[in-house]
C-alpha cells in the first residue's frame, strides 16, 4: 500500500535551484514529489535514492496543464520521467540515472520560455495594480466603509495591496532569471538552501498566514454581516417617524419588524454604535405627484453612527456624503447653526422628493434618506436632537 | 501574427540537421551524433531537441518516419537538406570573409595573431 506524506515547500516555488535541490534532499529520505501546489507538496514514501530533479517552464502559463504525451515520451527517451506540474509555471521531471543528460543546454532558447512567463507575470500585475487603483478610487475603501463594516475592510485593503506587489516582485525575479539565460549563462542546479532553513520556513509561513487571514476577512465581510436580525422599532426608540413627516391620515406604515420597518444595529470597532431605522409607508388613493400613477409610497431611512474617536467624526460625515450623493445631481445647502456642528441637506434635481440630511454633532454622525413629497427642512432641530439623545440596548 | 521561419539556423540547429544528413533518427541517436561530431563540445539536452525538432516539423526540414513505443524516428526533407545547403554556404562564405580580412589585416597585427 502507498504511503503519502505533505511537506511544506521551504523554498520560493520560483527559486529554481533550490527547489530541485531541496526535492533530490528527501529523495535521498525516501520521499519522492506526487504532486504539488503552491505551499504544500505531496510525496510518497519509498526506499531511499539518489534521484536528479528538474524544472521546465510549462508551454502556456495561463494554463495549468501536463505536457503532451509525444514529449513525455521524447523525454523518456532520454531518462526524464514526468511527475506533475509545479506552481503555475513549471513541469517537474525526474531520472533516477546516475549522470542524466541535462533538460535543456541551450539558454538563449530556454531564455525565450522564460520570457514568455515573465510576460504574462508582469501583465499580471499589471491588471491587478489597475484593480487595485481602480478599488482605492471607488467607494469600496472609503472612510465610510471602515466605520461602517470594521477592520475587515482594511485586513481586505492589506489584500489588495499585497497582491500586485507580490505579482509584479515575481515577475522581476523571472526576468532577473529570463536576463541570464539570454547572456547566455546556464541555469543553476544546486542550492544552499539548507542555510538559514528556519528562517527560509518562516518567509513561507507568515506570508500563508496571513493571506488565510486576510481571505477569511474578506470571506467574513462579504458572507457574515454584522448587522443585527431586524427588528420591531421599540416605541422608546428616539427618532423622527415617517407619520410625523407626512401628516397623512391614511398613511399605512409597513409591516413591523418587516425589511420596510424596522431597526437593524451594529457595532465596529470604530463606531461601537450603529443603528439603521427604516420606515415604508404607502397611502391608498393618493399617487405620486410625477404623474406616474405609482401609489404614493414614502420612506425615511436614518442612519446613526457613534464613533469611538470624535476626531473621525468629520471625515466620516464627509464620506458618508461622497458615497451617498455619487450618482445624481444634487442642490445642497449648508444649515448653520442650530447646535450642530456640520449639518447639510441634499436634494435631487433628478428625482424630485428625494433629500437626505447629513449632520455630526459630537461624536454622532447621522445620516438621513428620505424620499416623499414633504419638506424635512422643519424637523431639522428634530434630527439635531437625535444626535445627542440616549439609545436604549435593543434586544431581539 | 505570422510565426518567424528560420532564416540563420543557430549552432546546435545546425548539427541537429547535420545529424540527419547521413540517416533517419531518433531522439537519443541525434544526441549522440553531435555530442560525438562536436567531440564533446555541444550537448544537446531532451528539452532543447524536442523545441528544434517540433520547430523544424513545422517548418517542414523534417518528418516522422516510426514510431516504436516512445521512440520517434524523424527524416530529413528536401526543404531541410536545402536549408542546410544554404546554411554551408552561407557558413563558408563567412570563413573567406574573415580569411580575406586577415589577409588584409595591419601586419603588427598578423603577426600577433
Amino acid at each position: 500500500m502507498m504511503h503519502y506524506k505533505r511537506r511544506l515547500i521551504p523554498v520560493n516555488l520560483l527559486d529554481i535551484p533550490a527547489v530541485e535541490t531541496w526535492l533530490a534532499d528527501l529523495a535521498e529520505k525516501g520521499l519522492f514529489l506526487v504532486s504539488s501546489g503552491n505551499y504544500f507538496a505531496k510525496f510518497e514514501t519509498a526506499e531511499p535514492a539518489k534521484v536528479t530533479y528538474r524544472l521546465e517552464v510549462t508551454a502556456n502559463p495561463f494554463l495549468r496543464a501536463d505536457p503532451d504525451n509525444k514529449k513525455i515520451l521524447f523525454f523518456q527517451e532520454f531518462g526524464w520521467e514526468y511527475v506533475c506540474t509545479f506552481g503555475n509555471y513549471f513541469h517537474v521531471y525526474r531520472s533516477e540515472l546516475e549522470n542524466p543528460p541535462e533538460i535543456h543546454t541551450d539558454p538563449k532558447q530556454q531564455a525565450q520560455a522564460f520570457a514568455r512567463i515573465c510576460l504574462a507575470q508582469a501583465f499580471a500585475a499589471m491588471l491587478l495594480f489597475g484593480m487595485l487603483f481602480y478599488t482605492l478610487h471607488s467607494s469600496i475603501l472609503s472612510l465610510a466603509n471602515i466605520v461602517k463594516l470594521g477592520l475587515p475592510i482594511l485586513f481586505a485593503l492589506l489584500f489588495w495591496i499585497s497582491l500586485p506587489i507580490v505579482c509584479a516582485a515575481q515577475s522581476f525575479r523571472l526576468y532577473r532569471i529570463y536576463r541570464r539565460l539570454k547572456n547566455g549563462a546556464h541555469l543553476e542546479h544546486s542550492s544552499d538552501y539548507r542555510n538559514r532553513l528556519p528562517l527560509r520556513y518562516l518567509q513561507r509561513i507568515v506570508p500563508m498566514t496571513a493571506f488565510i487571514i486576510i481571505l477569511a476577512s474578506v470571506y467574513g465581510l462579504t458572507i457574515i454581516s454584522n448587522k443585527s436580525e431586524r427588528l420591531e422599532i421599540p416605541e422608546s426608540f428616539p427618532m423622527v417617524s415617517l407619520a410625523e413627516i407626512e401628516q397623512e391620515d391614511s398613511l399605512r406604515l409597513a409591516p413591523s419588524g418587516g425589511y420596510g420597518n424596522c431597526i437593524l444595529h451594529s457595532q465596529t470597532f470604530l463606531a461601537p454604535e450603529q443603528y439603521t431605522v427604516r420606515q415604508t409607508a404607502s397611502v391608498n388613493g393618493r399617487q405620486w405627484a410625477d404623474d406616474s400613477d405609482r401609489v404614493y409610497s414614502p420612506f425615511l431611512t436614518m442612519e446613526l453612527y457613534r464613533l469611538r474617536f470624535p476626531a473621525l467624526a468629520g471625515p466620516t460625515l464627509h464620506s458618508l456624503k461622497r458615497h451617498s450623493t455619487r450618482y445624481g445631481i444634487w442642490e445642497k445647502e449648508t444649515w448653520e447653526g442650530f447646535g450642530t456642528e456640520e449639518a447639510y441637506l441634499y436634494t435631487s434635481t433628478e428625482s424630485p422628493g428625494q433629500q437626505q440630511v447629513f449632520l455630526r454633532t459630537g461624536d454622532t454622525v447621522i445620516c438621513l434618506d428620505y424620499r416623499g413629497e414633504s419638506d424635512i427642512r422643519p424637523f431639522l432641530p428634530e434630527f439635531i436632537a437625535l444626535a445627542q439623545a440616549d439609545f436604549p440596548a435593543i434586544e431581539p | 501574427m505570422a510565426k518567424k521561419s528560420l532564416e540563420v539556423l543557430t549552432e546546435t540547429m545546425f548539427y541537429v540537421l547535420l545529424a540527419f544528413q547521413a540517416q533517419e533518427m531518433c531522439g537519443t541517436e541525434i544526441a549522440r551524433f553531435v555530442e560525438g561530431c562536436t567531440d564533446g563540445r555541444i550537448n544537446i539536452g531532451p528539452g532543447t531537441l524536442y523545441t528544434i525538432l517540433a520547430k523544424f516539423e513545422d517548418e517542414k526540414l523534417i518528418e516522422e518516419t516510426a514510431v516504436e513505443g516512445r521512440k520517434r524516428t524523424y527524416r530529413v526533407t528536401e526543404k531541410g537538406r536545402k536549408t542546410y545547403q544554404d546554411e554551408i554556404r552561407r557558413l563558408k562564405n563567412c570563413l573567406a570573409d574573415a580569411e580575406r580580412a586577415a589577409r588584409n589585416f595591419p601586419p603588427a597585427q598578423n603577426e600577433k595573431e
